[in-house]
């Protein structure tokens, strides 16, 4: 019996940014799922199961939002379920739906994330709630942040692979550049190397350039197992391979500090079951989750789109920009679209097939890519990993 | 629809009655500035910061008492506001590896008036100033050399 085949059929994600408008992730959401099933030319009745995505109830003040929000699609009495990871709870979303169909337990499945997270809070209180998402035991409560955990990480990856602060600037010139062109995207700014190196430091090697934004947003992605829904008018995507893995929770339980092993594991895995042998030859797009500049190089390793402190020397060459060898973070990723946690995920996955499809923003799309994409995001440090390949069926 | 914006502020203060269950001997004895690490009965492999579960999946742990001393691996100096307190500051936090231990843990180190650099020798402390979890209790100081 072959297994099931899972398609994306739409996709959507609101602005990313700091919504003061007044408006809350329950607009967001009805946006979004409208928005990506009118992508799909699809009707909410040909849905039959609701995935939602978002890390924490503490900046949302909803406890339970996966009735409440389903019922404000109108979609009673579909099944739903919350699905929490962190930061990797939009791309755990999608793997969620995608193992419904797999199971054929639906044929068609809506996945939303969202994080009310930048304008809800303060920034010290926001901080101070992500620090809790490590060990908060032994390591949150003693006041350790996400970007201090990323730092001390950065700095053995530096030390062991002599990669720079220059290299680490790239990328965010590369990541705020591509923003530049992307109308959903938080923080679109044209800076340089030397603005990024004399931008303020937080927890060195780390600077206010290398860090990303938590944001405010939505995204969705409808996913079937039958592919006469997908648009005639428009190359199909399939979702290739699924893979998601782990490592320690503390960095100080880790073999290897600086490496993202849980990450090389998870792709390892999704590029098992979508047939690829050389992912740096095979995967022609990604869109990787740096939520610090390191961490895209770390990413990059992981995934085997370069070998071990390669990332950084490639990319102050330009081999992961809009027109590089392997362009990684075309949408701006974290650094420039914006990160809201339980929304990335699934734009990332959105935007992977768009750029496949080649009907991403137009400024921003690349010709001739090849037919296979990566999506890839995490929790912690490279804790909780989740990866997906996206192919483009091309007959 | 269009609505108008409209936003209240909500100010929600929550008070937990917190335990630490299988790790209360470590907190407790880090508010003493003594590292109790755990031990592996199977394996013999040591952790500070504690593993309730060894890596090699072993649960039967034993407490066991480590000098307090280690090395400095890395560190990285920033602004962060103590959780369930007012406390905020520039602190310094840095992965040390201690004498007798397998892993390494996560402290915050007081510089002084050395410029802090891996490889330096550093010794846990009790902590004279407030704190209000236990967690903030796991400092260092750097132990003096030469001279």
């Amino acid at each position: 019996m072959s297994d099931q085949q899972v398609y994306l059929a739409g996709g959507a994600l609101t602005p990313f940014g700091r919504r003061r408008d007044g408006s809350t992730p329950r607009d967001w959401v009805r946006q979004v799922a409208a928005a990506a099933l009118a992508d799909a030319c699809l009707d909410a009745s040909q849905v039959d199961s609701v995935v939602f995505a978002s890390e924490t109830d503490f900046l949302s003040l909803q406890l339970v939002p996966a009735p409440l929000l389903l019922d404000e699609l109108g979609l009673v009495p579909r099944p739903a379920i919350r699905v929490e990871s962190g930061g990797a709870s939009g791309g755990q979303g999608v793997r969620v739906g995608f193992a419904q169909i797999r199971a054929k337990m639906h044929q068609t499945v809506l996945v939303i994330g969202y994080e009310f997270a930048a304008s809800h809070l303060s920034g010290d209180d926001v901080r101070m709630l992500y620090g809790l998402s490590f060990d908060a035991e032994m390591e949150g409560f003693a006041g350790a942040t996400a970007t201090a955990l990323y730092a001390l990480s950065m700095q053995a990856y530096m030390a062991e692979t002599g990669a720079t602060e220059v290299q680490l600037a790239s990328v965010s010139v590369k990541n705020h550049g591509n923003a530049l062109r992307n109308s959903n995207a938080h923080k679109p700014m044209r800076i340089s190397i030397d603005d990024v190196l004399a931008s303020s430091p937080v927890y060195p090697p780390y600077k206010m350039l290398d860090c990303s934004l938590i944001s405010d947003g939505a995204a969705c992605v409808v996913l079937t197992s039958q592919r006469s829904l997908l648009r005639a008018d428009r190359p199909g995507i399939r979702i290739a391979g699924s893979g998601c893995a782990t490592d320690h929770v503390r960095l100080g339980d880790r073999s290897d500090i600086g490496a993202f092993a849980g990450k090389q594991r998870s792709a390892g895995q999704a590029y098992a079951m979508a047939g690829i042998d050389a992912p740096g030859s095979q995967i022609a797009v990604a869109e990787l989750y740096d939520a610090y500049t390191g961490a895209e190089l770390q990413s990059i390793e992981a995934l085997g789109l370069c070998s071990r402190g390669q990332a950084g020397p490639a990319s102050l060459t330009g081999e992961f920009a809009l027109d590089g060898r392997l362009p990684v973070n075309i949408s701006g990723g974290l650094i420039g679209q914006g990160g809201p946690p339980g929304a990335t995920g699934i734009a990332q996955v959105a935007t992977v097939a768009a750029l496949l499809r080649g009907d991403y923003i137009p400024a921003l799309q690349p010709d001739g890519l090849g037919r296979f994409g990566v999506a890839d995001c995490h929790a912690g440090v490279g804790t909780l990993n989740v990866t997906h390949v996206l192919e483009r069926l091309d007959d | 629809m269009t609505e108008p914006t409209f936003s209240v502020n909500l100010d929600i203060a929550l008070r937990y009655a917190h335990g630490f269950g299988a790790l209360a001997s470590y907190f407790s004895a880090l508010t003493r500035g003594e590292a109790l690490a755990s031990r592996c009965k199977v394996c013999q492999l040591t952790w500070f910061a504690p593993r309730v579960v060894c890596t090699c999946r072993n649960q039967d742990m034993d407490w066991h008492s480590l000098p307090g001393t280690g090395e400095l691996r890395s560190m990285t100096t920033g602004r962060a506001l103590l959780p369930a307190s007012t406390i905020s500051g520039t602190f310094t936090f840095g992965l040390v590896k201690m004498d007798g231990a397998d892993n390494h843990c996560l402290g915050r180190v007081t510089p002084g008036d050395v410029r802090l650099q891996p490889g330096q020798r550093v010794r846990l402390v009790k902590v004279a100033r407030k704190w209000v979890h236990p967690s903030q209790c796991c400092d260092f100081e750097l132990i003096a050399t030469g001279g």
